[in-house]
């Protein structure tokens, strides 16, 4: 039950996720340069850092099972 | 769900899919500029989660018809992955969006409650809350068929509710979000002919990775409930 709630916050406070992004400076001038070439390369770091960590935690399961498997 | 080559063409299409999309000239839109290449990688989010949405539902009708366990293991690792995919495709957004279309320099851009009223925002927001619900109710019911039984009913009709929250609803509103009047990305008018030389193989590839992804934690699935399954 208490994994249940500890997730469902999670997900939501990643649901707030554009809230967070869009409080930003009006000026910046690393991410508006080059066309802003550098917000294509925050959404693949992005999606890599996400599927990364997640491979881990699929990982993990695997793990626990050959564990419980040699036991 | 054990044959490679599938996998070896995910891995094809997704480098191609990192390489054309970064090197091919994109037209030079005005808010956009380079960002349309997100494209390839914030919508191809998407389409990797609708398809994996697919296949769950498929395998719960699969599962309602013929009450085998091994359908109901399919279906819940599908929408896992399938909701991770919608975060990732949430989060990518939210950053496109604040250097765009939500940008406080942009002209068309009002105040931040405009954002927050956003309807593809909140339509995507509750898709993925119910099928968020999806994977609580399997928690709360012990008994293995109940479980599997009841959850399978609720995720046809998540399934059916997705259609209202993330393609007709905000279709319906105002929105900043581009494709308003058609289907954004599949729309021949909105994006040029090379772009779509590289957008279709990235879709079918981040769905193919998905896919993947999902197979790998069904096998590891059916090996732990190894004992249910033989009865």
């Amino acid at each position: 039950m208490k994994k249940s709630v500890n997730r469902s916050l999670a997900f939501l406070i990643l649901l707030a996720l554009p809230c967070l992004a869009m409080a930003q400076p009006a000026q910046d001038s690393l991410m508006r340069s080059n066309g802003r070439i550098y917000v294509v390369i925050a959404v693949l770091l992005v999606i890599l850092l996400g599927i990364f960590l997640y491979m881990f935690r699929v990982e993990k399961k695997l793990k626990k099972l050959e564990k419980e498997a040699r036991d | 769900m054990y044959k490679s080559w599938w996998k070896i063409l995910c891995v094809l299409l997704l480098i191609y899919a990192l390489v054309a999309g970064l090197l091919i000239k994109v037209p030079n839109l005005p808010i956009l500029g380079e960002t349309s290449r997100n494209l390839f990688y914030h919508v191809g989010m998407w389409m990797a989660m609708m398809v994996l949405f697919i296949c769950s539902v498929v395998h719960s009708i699969i599962y309602l018809r013929t009450m085998n366990l091994k359908n109901d293991i399919a279906a819940k690792n599908y929408a896992t992955v399938g909701i991770f995919f919608g975060l990732l495709g949430y989060a990518t957004g939210a950053i496109w969006a604040s250097y765009t279309w939500a940008d406080p320099n942009n002209p068309a851009f009002q105040s931040f409650s405009a954002v927050a009223r956003e309807p593809k925002l909140i339509g995507t927001a509750v898709a993925l809350l119910i099928y968020f619900a999806y994977l609580i109710l399997r928690d709360s019911i012990t008994d293995l068929d109940k479980k599997a039984r009841v959850s399978a009913v609720y995720n046809v009709f998540a399934f059916a509710m997705l259609f209202p929250t993330i393609f007709i609803i905000p279709r319906l509103l105002p929105s900043l979000h581009p494709g308003q009047e058609g289907n954004p990305a599949l729309n021949f008018k909105d994006v040029s002919p090379q772009m779509r030389m590289v957008e279709y193989p990235a879709f079918i590839g981040w769905a193919l990775l998905g896919v993947w992804i999902a197979t790998l934690k069904i096998r590891i699935n059916l090996l732990k409930e190894k004992s249910l399954l033989k009865k």
